[in-house]
């Protein structure tokens, strides 16, 4: 078992090999590159079913504002001082810099945890683009409460375009991240034309006199629609906050901020989080409110913009379902050994598919980027423990590394015992990160203390 | 000379593609023109810019 681990680890070791050396001066990039590479992010298919859902559970239009404002200065901010600094000092991805920490078997185990996620996730967007495409066709969509595939048709349609996503990112991703790089500009002001568009039908007249009252009366109303839970100026805030738990608390785009020449460079994510997680969302709420409040993002887009709209959707969901179909192969390439990358895209876009069958994971999106950023968090504190807290009180760094352990025991039980205690928190779910959070960071710490080194 | 005329025809489709919802909220266009409007730029904007977007021939 061990030695099959540690074969699999080997095998993990070889595929990220490219980026194995801590990035080199000469590569570092300087800040304009960055706010070119923000400003294109977090404009993805799932922001139509967002900023819907804050409209359909009841939040109001002080809070919704508030909360996006500030929760997205708070996910800014993490980035800033938590993320970027431990890039610019390692000069890593979180791959490497977690193998030295966790041991090789326990960055496989993260690793292929990262890619189910990745497949549920872009299992949403190919139904997201499925209600675009039904539309047309003339599929029902699931309803809100929906878990399990409602109609032939339904199934029909996502297995459909899951088939051609997943046929197209293997023939070739580099050409459709080239391609999807070209859309984003667009999807984004598909958003915003779409909420302009549709401000006459909810009464809002020419000179903007009555904006606020009809953002407050008839789009955030602050009553949700039946069977929905009512959410409020912290469910926002911490939402805007979570959405990105993983690439920034969790660590993950310590790949990117690796290139950058100063810490600092993380504040350029404001350019990417406000236009995609408070601007997108706000025009997906007018949009909803204009349909009324019907979870149909096909119909959003094209009551609000026409055929431009239905397209703009499908484009949204392909562009993005792309490169997280790749990141989910990716993962999953270390325990198919020899296959090529085609057939492991085929394979991971083969589960996607499937999943995407489901409406629960489409219905249920807001809880499950919760959830996602929830699992994979644990590391991103037990990573920051390791590198901040060990030195300052005198704990040696990388034992896993230096004792050459497939696994950091300790890693994976503080990851376990964190998630277990984030399950029975008798609070809501999208603040259970926060206290998991510091009880990671605060576990991982003691459990080393013995180690310390003589003053 | 033919990469800054693509660049300049995909930057009109994407301004035109921001200005025809303006115009039919400020009641200059109609519903349908607006969608017409915003259909094509949207088609002009995404054929420039994959013309813009492909390697020029050495």
């Amino acid at each position: 078992m061990t030695s099959k681990l540690a074969e699999l680890a080997s095998r993990m070791d070889k595929l990220y090999e490219f980026d194995r050396e801590p990035v080199s001066p000469d590569k570092l990039q300087n800040g304009a590159k960055f706010a070119g590479l923000f400003a294109g992010e977090h404009v993805a298919a799932t922001e139509f079913v967002i900023g819907a859902f804050f409209v359909l559970h009841g939040v109001t239009a002080k809070d919704i504002l508030l909360g996006l404002l500030l929760g997205n200065l708070l996910a800014v901010l993490t980035w800033t001082f938590l993320c970027a600094p431990i890039a610019v000092r390692t000069r890593l991805t979180l791959y490497w810099y977690l193998r030295r920490i966790a041991g090789p078997g326990l960055t496989l185990v993260y690793n292929i945890a990262n890619g189910i996620l990745y497949c549920i996730l872009a299992g949403a967007m190919i139904a997201v683009s499925a209600t675009a495409i039904g539309l047309v066709v003339g599929v029902k969509i699931p309803a809100l409460t929906d878990v399990w595939p409602t109609s032939v048709g339904w199934v029909a349609l996502t297995i459909l375009i899951g088939a051609a996503f997943t046929a197209l990112a293997v023939l070739g991703f580099e050409k459709l991240s080239r391609f999807a790089q070209i859309c984003s500009p667009w999807i984004f002001l598909v958003f915003i034309a779409g909420a302009i568009a549709v401000l006459p039908r909810l009464g809002v007249h020419p000179n903007l006199d009555n904006l606020w009252e009809v953002a407050r009366t008839k789009i955030w109303t602050g009553v949700p629609v039946a069977g929905q839970e009512k959410l409020g100026f912290g469910h926002i805030l911490f939402f805007a906050w979570f959405c990105n738990l993983a690439m920034h608390a969790g660590l993950s785009d310590m790949a990117i901020l690796r290139y950058a020449r100063r810490w600092t460079y993380g504040l350029y994510t404001a350019l990417g989080v406000y236009p995609g997680h408070m601007l997108c969302w706000l025009c997906s709420g007018v949009m909803v409110a204009a349909v009324g409040r019907e979870m149909h993002p096909g119909m959003m887009a094209y009551e609000a913009v026409g055929l431009a709209g239905v397209l703009g959707l499908f484009l949204a969901g392909w562009t993005t379902a792309n490169p997280t179909l790749y990141r989910a192969g990716l993962a999953f390439q270390t325990i198919t050994p020899g296959w090529p990358r085609w057939k492991v895209t085929l394979a991971a876009g083969a589960v996607t598919t499937v999943l995407s069958c489901f409406p629960v994971f489409f219905m249920k999106l807001l809880d499950y980027v919760a959830i996602y950023g929830l699992i994979l968090m644990p590391m991103g504190a037990m990573v920051l423990a390791e590198h901040w807290i060990f030195p300052a009180l005198g704990i040696a760094q990388y034992q896993a590394e230096k004792e050459k352990r497939l696994f950091n025991m300790k890693a994976l039980a503080v990851w376990v015992l964190t998630l277990a205690a984030c399950w029975f928190m008798p609070i809501h779910l999208y603040f259970r990160w926060l206290p998991g959070y510091f009880l990671a960071l605060a576990a991982y710490t003691i459990l080393h203390l013995g180690r310390r080194r003589p003053a | 000379m033919m990469r800054i005329l693509f660049k300049v025809l995909a930057a009109a489709g994407l301004s035109v593609c921001l200005a025809a919802p303006v115009l039919y909220f400020l009641g200059k266009i109609s519903l349908r023109g607006f969608r017409s409007i915003f259909l094509i730029s949207s088609l002009g904007y995404l054929l420039f810019a994959v013309l813009l977007s492909r390697k020029p021939r050495p």
